[in-house]
């Protein structure tokens, strides 16, 4: 079916049947979400996912930073899951445990830059002029910062905790939402809707949040799923730099890091895949669930 | 004679995602040499389709010509080698399209583009090419034809864009020209040049010519036969006076009822009742079925033939009993469906005169200048005037009409009026309060009671929202009722405009544009304001709706004791709505009076002008009328013309109207009825 068709009501025919009173816009948005299988799928995954590492305490079978070195790098079996690592702890309650990390940091940066991405965005969009100037000026500066050098920096500062990298991620993250969600504004507006709004009275705050923002949710998803993977990844990447999540607190990043010796890539795939499969399906799932929502939300579509 | 193009049943589909869209179904006609002919129908109707598939200029895929013969000069166009059917293409039929802005190419001289054709299709030397390209131009009528070959696009108005389009498509001299709605997107006064170049052209080239369009009145004294359209049939096809005096189709009588008579307002517009027929089912019964007055149950079974009645060919099972009643109200009324006969025939308005006591808005010396502004620093280098000292009221009850063309300013003076835009000098009154220079929150609240409706129901709904929200927002933004008796108003509002209100969690895109429309109009009514700005509230729907919405506009206003300032450029659905007229030109207003007096006296040559160009849907009245075609086009706004603004295309300009300003002088019985000209006089 086509993504966007019109279907024009007939009012005579309908009237005279007297149609019971349309489904409310929520259900008609949880029905179009529900017609979409890949969104589905992600949000299931993601259910397991989110169940598996907040019952972490519950179902790991070993503390996940207990050492036991009579059992390291011993291959997945019956004992272990996921077999064990260098120092014998056991990967399968590591990767449950550190996915509590990765995916708090993940998804926190990711909410707290886009709203100042589309804060900053909206105000410059919307007022045009010397704050658009101010604003845009400001931003091109942020994003001309070295990122992991200053939160490198930074971090020696303030020390290293989960709080601090969710504020360094998402404060050097939010210019590219800023850019895109301004020049959405930057358009929408033009359009003669706003114009009505305001002739009705409506508030700066009201037309920018209430009737424009809306209309910038399909690429704001999009956007906001990369960011989540963004901040994921980098996370990671910062965990490998060994400036993340300090050890021996596991996260998928810093498991990941044990792959950066060549031995452990070659011989010990489970050490490793584990966490790496874990972020795949998280941000795949993720990425699904944006398609599925930016359709769901969109109420012109049809599934 | 062998006729020059002969159309048999040609049927053209289009696959889409959301099914077959039957957009043409089987429609025959013929052309003669030299002959002329008009398409006429609304969006939908396929009159634009079925000329594309002529010469196969439809997408395919989608579009899909599934069955007839194009026989054009012995040859079947349709079975026609793609190499052989590009000859035929711009040398023996061309186009004229609808938009002069986008369909010629921007970043191409124009002689380029017009030399393109001739080099491409009568092999040409370049030099002889450009030679023929001059003449063309002198035809259709541009100035300095020889000098503006290497100018762009850009560089010409929307009138001489046409020009140049028509100029291109006679290039190769063809045998037939298609124009597919050429003058819609153009202003009346310009529009009135085109019209009479063509007939100039058809005189002196003696071509043939198809001109599609959707208004009936602007091909009246153009062409010699018509044929109507409706969702992809042919149902009704005549000679231009027959049409118009003998309709025998119900559609047709419908568009003829649903244009309001210039020369008299006093009866009700007859709208076409229900919405514009849905393309994606197979047609099995009469299309105008759902709508029809005169419906009968054979209609709602077969699809009826296109068959002759005494001189017309038409589709309908009842042509010959509404052919008799030659339009007369009386007779037709006779003929309505019994179910039908609620909506029947001419109803006189209730049009209380509206007693002018209290002024409402009272604008003064109101001015709103846009800068232009360059360079790195953004230095003001001047200012776009499009509005330029305008002084006027508008009296409680009443309907003020504000015309003009395209750039006069009257869309801005609405919405300076409204404080959406902060004019730069001047004073508007509200109720006895002043709006320019309140408060920010001042004019918010202010906003409870004076509203707008806007041109395009497409752009002013956010599509976001439900109908339910977008009309109830204004309740929720001044804070009126809870949540419940906000939804209570908001379905009392819809039944009010004839939506039903079980639709209140619809999004926009689920109604047809005169529904939209509605949903506009509630809007625009639930704060209960007193008064309304209505800015082209028809211009983009069809002519069939445009009656329907008037009328809705006309029936609020008595039961909810509105004032409106009707913005438009249809001079006669001004006049029928309005108590008072306004003519707008170059941001100043040059005449401003009772509609009446306005029609029958007006004193300003550009309303003179305007008022001639209005499309007669008539073709003895249109043919015997003087038209006074103005040269040349509105000047700049942001450099008007010294002295009178309109003296650069005025025919009675004398040396006094390039000095000085004229203002705006009384004239009349005792009745207002003001006009900025120094030869008014000379008009009484």
């Amino acid at each position: 079916m086509s993504a966007h068709s019109t279907t024009v009501i007939d009012d005579e025919l309908t009237s005279e049947f007297g149609v019971i009173k349309a489904e409310s816009p929520a259900e008609k948005a949880w029905q179009r979400f529900r017609r979409h299988p890949l969104a589905l799928t992600g949000l299931i995954l993601i259910t397991i996912i989110l169940v598996l590492t907040i019952a972490a305490p519950l179902i790991d079978r070993y503390p996940p930073s207990q050492l036991a070195l009579a059992d390291k790098f011993q291959k997945p079996s019956a004992s272990h899951w996921f077999g064990t690592d260098r120092v014998g702890r056991d990967i399968w309650s590591r990767t449950l445990h550190g996915g509590r990390v990765s995916i708090v940091v993940g998804v926190s940066a990711a909410l707290v830059s886009t709203i100042i991405g589309v804060i900053f965005g909206a105000l410059a969009g919307y007022y045009g002029g010397w704050v658009d100037g101010l604003i845009m000026r400001f931003t091109d500066i942020v994003m001309t910062f070295p990122r992991v050098v200053i939160i490198l920096t930074v971090a020696t500062f303030l020390g290293q905790n989960i709080l601090n990298l969710i504020l360094l991620i998402s404060l050097f993250g939010w210019m590219s939402t800023a850019r895109l969600v301004r020049g959405q504004v930057l358009s929408i507006r033009e359009e003669q809707f706003v114009q009505a709004v305001r002739s009705l009275g409506a508030g700066d705050m009201t037309i920018i949040f209430r009737h424009i923002m809306p209309n910038v949710i399909a690429p704001l998803l999009a956007a906001v799923t990369f960011a989540v993977n963004e901040a994921i990844l980098l996370e990671a990447g910062l965990s490998f730099l060994g400036i993340g999540v300090p050890l021996p607190t596991p996260s998928w990043g810093n498991m990941l890091e044990t792959a950066r010796s060549l031995d452990v890539l070659q011989f010990g795939v489970w050490m490793w895949m584990p966490p790496a499969l874990f972020i795949l399906i998280t941000v795949l799932s993720i990425n699904f669930i944006g398609d599925g929502l930016r359709d769901a939300l969109d109420p012109r579509h049809i599934a | 004679m062998e006729p020059l193009l002969e159309v048999r049943n040609l049927v053209t589909k289009f696959k889409t995602d959301a099914g077959i869209v039957y957009a043409v179904n089987g429609i025959s006609y013929s052309l003669a040499r030299g002959e002329s002919m008009a398409i006429v129908g609304e969006s939908g109707s396929g009159k634009s389709v079925g000329v594309l598939s002529l010469i196969k200029l439809i997408p395919v895929p989608p579009g899909r010509i599934d069955d007839g013969q194009v026989i054009f000069k012995g040859r079947d166009l349709l079975t026609l080698a793609p190499e052989q059917l590009r000859k035929v293409r711009g040398k023996e039929i061309s186009m004229v399209f609808q938009d002069p802005m986008t369909s010629l190419n921007p970043v191409l001289t124009i002689g380029l583009q017009l030399t393109e054709a001739l080099e491409e299709h009568e092999h040409i030397s370049r030099a002889a090419a450009r030679k023929r390209s001059v003449e063309m131009l002198e035809l259709v009528g541009l100035p300095d034809a020889e000098n503006r070959l290497n100018d762009y696009p850009h560089q010409f108005s929307g009138g001489q864009r046409q020009r140049i389009g028509i100029a291109m498509a006679l290039a190769c001299k063809p045998d037939l020209l298609i124009g597919d709605e050429p003058t819609t997107a153009l202003d009346v006064t310009i529009q009135a040049q085109i019209v009479e170049l063509m007939k100039e052209l058809q005189k002196e080239l003696g071509m043939a010519f198809i001109w599609i369009t959707h208004d009936l009145g602007v091909v009246a004294d153009l062409v010699e036969q018509v044929a109507v359209m409706y969702a992809g049939f042919i149902v009704e096809l005549a000679s231009v006076d027959d049409l118009y005096h003998r309709p025998g189709h119900p559609y047709t009588l419908g568009l003829l009822e649903s244009i309001p008579n210039i020369e008299g307002k006093e009866e009700r517009l007859i709208p076409i009742e229900g919405r514009p027929p849905d393309l994606h089912q197979e047609p099995r019964s009469c299309p105008f079925a759902p709508r029809c007055r005169y419906v009968i149950d054979r209609c709602r079974e077969a699809v009826p033939p296109l068959e002759e009645h005494s001189g017309h060919q038409i589709a309908c099972f009842r042509a010959e009993e509404i052919q008799d009643a030659q339009r007369d109200p009386v007779k037709l009324a006779a003929l309505v469906t019994p179910a039908k006969q609620a909506a029947k025939a001419a109803v006189a308005r209730s049009d209380a005169p509206s007693a002018r006591q209290k002024v409402l808005v009272k604008v003064e010396n109101l001015k709103q200048h846009f800068p232009i502004r360059r360079g790195i620093i953004q230095r003001q280098v001047g200012a776009v005037r499009a509005v330029d000292g305008l002084d006027f009221e508008i009296y409680q009850g009443e309907t003020l009409g504000l015309v003009g063309e395209s750039g006069c300013g009257k869309s801005t003076t609405g919405q300076a009026i409204l404080q959406l835009l902060k004019p730069t000098a001047g004073r508007v009154y509200f109720k006895d309060k002043e709006l320019t220079g309140a408060s920010k929150k001042d004019i918010r609240a202010a906003r409870r009671d004076m509203q707008m409706i806007f041109q395009d129901p497409y752009a002013s709904l956010n599509p976001r929202m439900t109908v339910g929200s977008i009309i109830g927002e204004s309740l929720r933004i001044h804070n009126i009722g809870d949540r419940s008796s906000r939804q209570e108003r908001v379905e009392q509002l819809m039944a009010l405009v004839g939506l039903n209100p079980n639709f209140i969690n619809r999004y926009p895109h689920e109604f047809s544009g005169g529904q939209r429309q509605r949903i506009g109009i509630a809007r625009a009514l639930a704060t209960n304001p007193a008064f309304i700005v209505a800015d082209e509230p028809i211009a983009a729907l069809d002519v069939s709706i445009q009656a329907q919405v008037v009328n809705l506009l006309d029936d609020l206003r008595h039961e909810m004791g509105l004032t409106y300032l009707f913005i438009a450029h249809d001079l006669s659905m001004v006049r029928y709505i309005s108590d008072r007229i306004a003519v707008m030109y170059l941001g100043r207003i040059v005449e401003l009076g009772e509609g009446d007096s306005i029609f029958v006296q007006p004193l300003h040559p550009y309303t003179q002008a305007l008022l001639s160009a209005i499309p007669i849907p008539d073709p003895d009245r249109a043919s015997r009328r003087q038209r006074i075609v103005l040269e040349g086009d509105v000047p700049s706004p942001a450099n008007p013309p010294s002295g009178c603004r309109f003296h650069t295309r005025c025919a009675y300009a004398t040396e006094i109207c390039r000095r000085e300003d004229p203002q705006l002088r009384s004239f009349g019985n005792g009745l207002q009825h003001v006009v900025a000209c120094h030869h008014a006089e000379q008009f009484v």
